[in-house]
C-alpha cells in the first residue's frame, strides 16, 4: 500500500510559502534595479 | 566591463541561501512547507534592526561633528531597512496565516510595533523629501532616526513583555538554538547572505547620493 511521503499531520503549505519567496525575492530585485536606474539618471553625460 | 564584488558576492550568497533552503532543507514536521519561510523572514527582521540601529548611530554622531557623510549613510541605511521591513511585513503576514489560522491580529504587539517602526522610517524618508534646506533636512532626520531606533529592543523584548502569538527566538537566546542541525545551518547561511545583500544595497545607495549631491551641485554651480 502506498503511503504519503509527508506525515498525515503536516498541513499542505507550500503556495504560502512559494509566494513569500517569490515576493520577497521579486522585491529584493525590485529594489536593486531601482537603485541601478536611478544611478544611471544623476550620472553625467 | 567593470564587475562590482560586493553586489555580485550578496547576490550569488542569496541565490545559493535560496536553493539551500529549498531544495536541500528538511520540512519541519508540524508546520510542514510554510517553516521554510523562516529562513527569509528572520534574516529580513535582522537586517532591518541592523540597518535602524545604525541610522541610529550614524545620525548621533552626525549631530556630533556635522560630516555629511554620516546623514548620507544613514539615508541610505534607512531606506535599505524599510526595504527590508516591508519583506518582514509580508512574509511575516504568509507565514500566520497557514500556522496561526490568520494573516494579522491587531492587538498582537510584535506585529503591531514593527507595523510602527515601518511607518516610523517611511515618515523619515518623506521628512527627508519634505525639507528643502539640506542642513535641516540632516539635523531633523537624524533626531527622528534616532527617535525611531529606540523601537527595536522594545520589538524585540515585545514577546517577553506582553500576550502574543509570536513565538519567542529559537536562535538568538541564552539556551541552545532549538534547531536541527541542518535547519540551523540554512538559517547561519541566510543571515550572512542578507547582511552581505545589505551591505551592498546600502555601498550603492550611498554612491547614488553621493552621485545626485554633485550633479545638484552642478546644476547650481552653472545656473
Amino acid at each position: 500500500m502506498l503511503r504519503p511521503q509527508q506525515p498525515s499531520t503536516m498541513p499542505e503549505t507550500s503556495s504560502y510559502y512559494h509566494l513569500a519567496y517569490t515576493i520577497a525575492l521579486g522585491i529584493y530585485a525590485a529594489y536593486a534595479l531601482s537603485l541601478h536606474v536611478r544611478r544611471k539618471h544623476v550620472r553625467p553625460g | 566591463m567593470k564587475i562590482s564584488w560586493l553586489p555580485a558576492i550578496a547576490g550569488a550568497a542569496v541565490i545559493g541561501t535560496v536553493i539551500r533552503a529549498v531544495f536541500f532543507t528538511p520540512l519541519e514536521a508540524k508546520q510542514g512547507a510554510a517553516q521554510k519561510i523562516f529562513y527569509i523572514h528572520v534574516p529580513a527582521a535582522w537586517v532591518a534592526f541592523l540597518a535602524f540601529a545604525l541610522v541610529a548611530i550614524a545620525s548621533g554622531v552626525f549631530l556630533w561633528i556635522r560630516d555629511q557623510r554620516l546623514d548620507r549613510f544613514a539615508e541610505s541605511s534607512a531606506e535599505v531597512g524599510v526595504v527590508f521591513t516591508t519583506v518582514v511585513l509580508i512574509t511575516g503576514p504568509l507565514w500566520a496565516k497557514p500556522i496561526w489560522g490568520t494573516y494579522w491580529a491587531w492587538w498582537d504587539v510584535r506585529l503591531v510595533s514593527t507595523l510602527f517602526l515601518w511607518f516610523i522610517y517611511v515618515a523619515y524618508i518623506v521628512l527627508r523629501g519634505a525639507v528643502e534646506s539640506p542642513e535641516l533636512r540632516a539635523r531633523y532626520s537624524a533626531v527622528l532616526g534616532i527617535l525611531g531606533a529606540l523601537l527595536i529592543p522594545f520589538i524585540h523584548l515585545s514577546v517577553y513583555l506582553f500576550t502574543t502569538m509570536h513565538p519567542q527566538p529559537i536562535v538568538g537566546k541564552p539556551s541552545e538554538p532549538s534547531l536541527p542541525r541542518e535547519m540551523l545551518l540554512t538559517f547561519l547561511l541566510s543571515l550572512v547572505s542578507f547582511t552581505l545583500l545589505y551591505f551592498a544595497f546600502v555601498r550603492s545607495r550611498y554612491r547614488y547620493a553621493v552621485e545626485r549631491d554633485a550633479a545638484a551641485a552642478t546644476a547650481e554651480h552653472n545656473a
